[in-house]
């Protein structure tokens, strides 16, 4: 009796968040179980575009991220870097988005490869003040900034530079990820001195 | 700095299929065997030679303790296996 009714009412409640899935009646000696229980929330029929769908764009997520590079890569560039071509564009001529993350703040400069500055975001520019400049959510807020300020130049194809270790550093990266940029390589240039100025005197607190 | 020299070239990871987050590991981990984001660590604030001595040396005993712990057990290990003579 009471499984009936716990039946009938899994299968109205799933009949009424989500209208244009069809639910099936479950067996009464199923109900219990807890993986059967999914089951009788999920479809039966392959899912058409409903209404809510139909406004986002998925055919860009799979067909849209493919590059096309002219040699096959290992993991790191050798001597022949010079002739890499992604998409066509040799791999030298990419823009390169720089991600300078200090312990305060994180600045994401996008150049060309002479070194001319496209757009530049940093965690002030986009609201965040003091302390907070220096978060991880601070970064990823930048880079988001940064990403749609290319995105309408057209840029999509790009490879990063990360200088400095600080709390923003991956932070960016995915916020670059997020935005749908591709990023082809990533490197690293934090200046190494080889013995070069006397840092300061260590803090005593 | 030259700005001709051809730049990105050391230390520096090709992204695959879009993992990006695969790629920044790879750095990392290489960095973190160059010991280079130890060195960054270290010379934020300056090291006087006394303490760097130091460091050195406790470097040192902490090594030769641990390939010498790492012996034993390996040693230990290879008598904790089945009993050869149940009964």
């Amino acid at each position: 009796m009471l499984r009936s009714i716990l039946l009938k009412a899994s299968v109205q409640y799933a009949n009424l968040t989500n209208p244009t899935r069809q639910v099936v009646a479950y067996p009464k000696q199923l109900l219990h179980q807890s993986y059967n229980l999914k089951r009788a929330f999920a479809t039966h029929s392959p899912e058409k575009n409903t209404p809510e769908t139909e406004g986002e764009d998925n055919s860009q997520e799979e067909f849209g991220n493919e590059l096309k590079y002219n040699m096959n890569l290992g993991m790191y560039p050798d001597k022949n870097i010079s002739s890499l071509t992604i998409n066509g564009k040799s791999y030298l001529d990419l823009p390169i988005v720089h991600i300078k993350s200090s312990s305060n703040n994180t600045i994401i400069s996008v150049t060309e490869v002479k070194g001319k500055v496209i757009a530049i975001d940093s965690g002030g520019s986009v609201g965040f003040r003091n302390v907070k400049k220096g978060t991880n959510i601070a970064a990823q807020a930048a880079a988001l900034s940064v990403s749609q300020k290319i995105l309408e130049r057209g840029i999509k194809i790009v490879r990063v530079n990360m200088k400095g270790i600080g709390p923003g550093r991956n932070p960016a990266l995915k916020g670059l990820q997020m935005a749908g940029i591709q990023v082809v390589s990533v490197t690293d240039s934090t200046p190494i001195p080889f013995n070069g100025n006397r840092p300061r005197k260590p803090r005593r607190l | 700095m030259s700005r001709n020299h051809v730049r990105m070239i050391a230390k520096t990871v090709f992204v695959k299929n879009n993992n990006v987050d695969a790629a920044a590991n790879v750095l990392d981990g290489i960095l973190r065997k160059d010991k280079i984001l130890d060195n960054i660590r270290r010379n934020r604030y300056y090291e006087k030679p006394y303490l760097k001595r130091q460091r050195l040396s406790f470097e040192r005993c902490k090594r030769i303790y641990n390939t010498d712990m790492q012996k034993k057990i390996a040693f230990v290990m290879r008598k904790n296996r089945e009993d050869p003579w149940p009964r």
